[in-house]
């Protein structure tokens, strides 16, 4: 404990000293709100596929997977080739046509593709909302973890976690960020990947652990989800990847669309590493330590009682940075919601660059505190609230984006019906009809919804 | 249920989504308050477990399971579970595959219960996992190992230990994992070369190799 506490002071305090490090060239590069939202549109693909990794995997990858699967086995590893489809179609019918769009935001695409600043002010309101329930998700694994490590009350450790990831977001804007966030998915890689051989030699193999696994509870090497369950799952984090505000936002940073396609599939590299090495480590860990506090505690027990004190500290700064990372992408397209969107396209269309750039930074501010008071409820694990945010953004975005970006067949009253329509649904399902068909997931019903009111109001306006 | 609905609705209702779809809400065995095991291994004879654990909200007379891997088939022997008062308490063990479940009855009147057992000697000790867990935040668990007079410990072990071959944590280990060998046998190899020391020299490597081409990089642009 002494041994982990030790020597992951001194690695964060050196990590902390490297991405302020990079926050600071970032800023004395970013003279523009352009510059600060689209980082001069100069990101490369390897870069450009590690920010899209670090933007997706997540506390809810680190703490909230790691822990479904010591909680619920091995059949949670099925929502991944569902988000892969979703980075497919992103892949193909997304990235590329949005990037050579060109627009800053994904509100700016919408009110310029439907011509409504109605649908930009929706769109840039549900970024903020849905956003912030991902923001409490993040705040409250890093709580967690602090709390099993240290032993310290959850708010100090949301606090430096804000505070850290607001500086370099706040100064650098997506070009800090976007060095950042390569230098934080090669740790996320090597923290993972060297935890796997000191765990499995704990256990005895994987075999071994498989037959403990089966003896436990037959459900956790079988299915503990049933096929609808899943079904719902992937397609909920699928469509969201596909036309998710906080990834689109960092296509419009790469070269060219053809640097976008790149970059997705070197991104889907990082991610079958990752992906994999964290269904090993949440099995593992169920053999190791079979009854937790909480599923989301297997990370952070698993740094502090298996790991040396070396490989300790790398997995508990990849899992930070996991969480900054997101946290980051996050604070870049809410505080963009608020200043571009709101302030600089609808209520002073002719601001300053400058002010907006300030307003930016100073939306990072506002809306990175606000989530800490929600997080410190502790409402639900940290995997049940990165699904929620996904069931509401993909039931918003999903429609108008893809269909809008590959037909011209929509109108503006069909992109309003949609999106209104979509989360309506969504939150109906969530409230009154899932409690009845659990089986059918929220942003199933959204996004059937959404698609019949985009195309019948479409049809009807045109 | 109500006050969590008159909760709930202060954060607007959206979050009663949150609240309903929490795994953690289902929660009734009660929780660890405390787990003090003892690890007594012997040179050639079988090894000693004595747990002294007591469960919050576990009611007297209700029945309490306890979860053992079986580790290379080697059996438990001589179970036993005590009160608080060293009364002995009802106890009946089952195979189910690959792991042991042992389950007792709840105690009238002490909070506490004590197993004790012998399991023949091998690598890994298999430690008796209650179903309550530990409270989040919480660190009950306490483990102390004694090896055979004359030996020394060799490799890592599970979970890592101190010098005195003890540890606090904040959930029960399903086994302890310790190798030893008689002290004029270990050789440096044994005492350096662990998995977790290679793990820890593969990630200075690593780390370092990946600075110096960086540096090298930047400087050949």
């Amino acid at each position: 404990m002494a041994g982990v506490s030790l020597t992951f002071a001194v690695v964060l305090a050196l990590y902390t000293v490297v991405i302020l490090a990079i926050g600071i060239a970032g800023f004395r590069k970013t003279k523009t709100e352009d510059e600060f939202l689209t980082a001069g549109r100069s990101i490369g693909p390897w870069v450009g596929g590690a920010v899209l990794a670090a933007t997706q995997i997540s506390a809810g990858t680190f703490v909230g997977t790691v822990g479904r699967h010591y909680g619920t086995g091995v059949s949670w590893v099925w929502i991944w080739p569902g988000l892969w489809l979703g980075w497919l179609v992103s892949a193909i019918f997304v990235a590329p046509k949005l990037r050579e769009f060109g627009a800053a935001t994904v509100p700016d695409y919408l009110a310029a593709r439907y011509r409504s600043q109605l649908a930009r002010l929706l769109s840039a309101l549900v970024i903020i909302f849905a956003y912030t329930i991902l923001l409490i998700a993040q705040y409250q694994a890093a709580g967690e973890i602090f709390q099993v490590l240290f032993g310290v009350p959850p708010i100090y450790a949301m606090i430096m976690l804000m505070a850290s990831t607001l500086i370099y977001t706040m100064l650098g804007g997506v070009r800090s960020s976007s060095y950042i966030d390569f230098l934080q998915t090669l740790l996320m890689i090597a923290g993972l990947l060297m935890a796997i051989p000191i765990l499995v030699n704990a256990v005895g193999g994987l075999h071994v652990a498989g037959k403990y696994l089966g003896s436990m509870d037959p459900r956790l090497t079988g299915w503990w989800y049933n096929g609808r369950e899943i079904l719902g799952f992937s397609l909920a984090f699928g469509l969201t990847m596909a036309a998710s505000p906080y990834e689109m936002a960092r296509y419009n940073s790469m070269r060219d669309p053809a640097t976008v396609r790149y970059a997705i599939g070197v991104n889907f590299l990082f991610q079958a590493i990752i992906g994999s090495s964290v269904l090993v480590l949440g099995l593992l860990m169920r053999v190791a330590f079979p009854r937790l506090a909480s599923w989301d505690q297997a990370s952070s027990v698993m740094a502090l009682n298996l790991l040396s004190p070396i490989a300790g500290s790398l997995f508990l700064i990849a899992m930070l940075s996991a969480i900054m990372s997101t946290c980051n992408s996050i604070l870049l397209v809410t505080a963009a919601g608020v200043s571009h969107d709101i302030y600089g396209k609808i209520l002073r269309p002719g601001a300053s660059d400058s002010v907006k750039l300030l307003l930016n930074r100073l939306g990072i501010v506002v809306l990175g505190a606000f989530p800490v008071w929600f997080a410190l409820k502790k409402l639900s694990d940290v995997q049940s609230i990165v699904v929620l945010q996904t069931e509401f953004v993909a039931s918003f975005f999903f429609v108008p984006m893809v269909m809008g970006l590959n037909s011209k067949f929509g109108t503006r009253a069909g992109c309003l019906a949609a999106m209104v329509g979509g989360f309506t649904a969504c939150l109906l399902w969530s409230l009154y009809g899932r409690p009845r068909m659990p089986d059918i997931n929220p942003a199933q019903a959204g996004i059937v919804a959404s698609a019949a009111l985009y195309f019948t109001v479409s049809r009807w306006t045109r | 249920m109500i006050p969590c609905l008159v909760r709930v609705h202060r954060y607007s209702s959206l979050f009663l989504v949150l609240l309903l779809s929490s795994p953690a809400a289902a929660q009734s065995v009660g929780y660890l308050r405390s787990f003090d095991a003892s690890i007594r291994l012997r040179d050639g004879a079988p090894t000693e477990v004595a747990v002294r654990l007591s469960i919050d909200g576990l009611a007297a007379g209700a029945p309490a399971r306890f979860t053992l891997l079986q580790y290379e088939g080697r059996p438990l022997m001589s179970v036993t579970a005590t009160d608080g008062a060293s009364r002995p308490l009802a106890i009946a063990t089952s195979v189910a595959g690959a792991v042991v479940h042992v389950d007792i009855t709840a105690p009238a009147d002490s909070p506490s219960v004590e197993l004790r057992y012998n399991i023949a000697p091998g690598d890994r000790v298999p430690l008796p996992v209650p179903a309550a867990p530990p409270r989040s935040g919480e660190r009950p668990v306490q483990l102390t190992v004694r090896i055979p007079d004359g030996h020394e410990v060799v490799g890592s072990t599970f979970p890592p230990l101190d010098q005195d071959l003890r540890t606090r944590m904040a959930g029960v280990p399903a086994f302890v994992l310790v190798r030893t060998k008689p002290a004029q046998q270990v050789t440096l190899f044994d005492r350096w070369v662990t998995a977790s020391r290679l793990n820890d020299a593969a990630i200075i490597v690593l780390m370092l190799g990946s600075t110096v081409w960086w540096l090298g990089r930047r400087r050949s642009e």
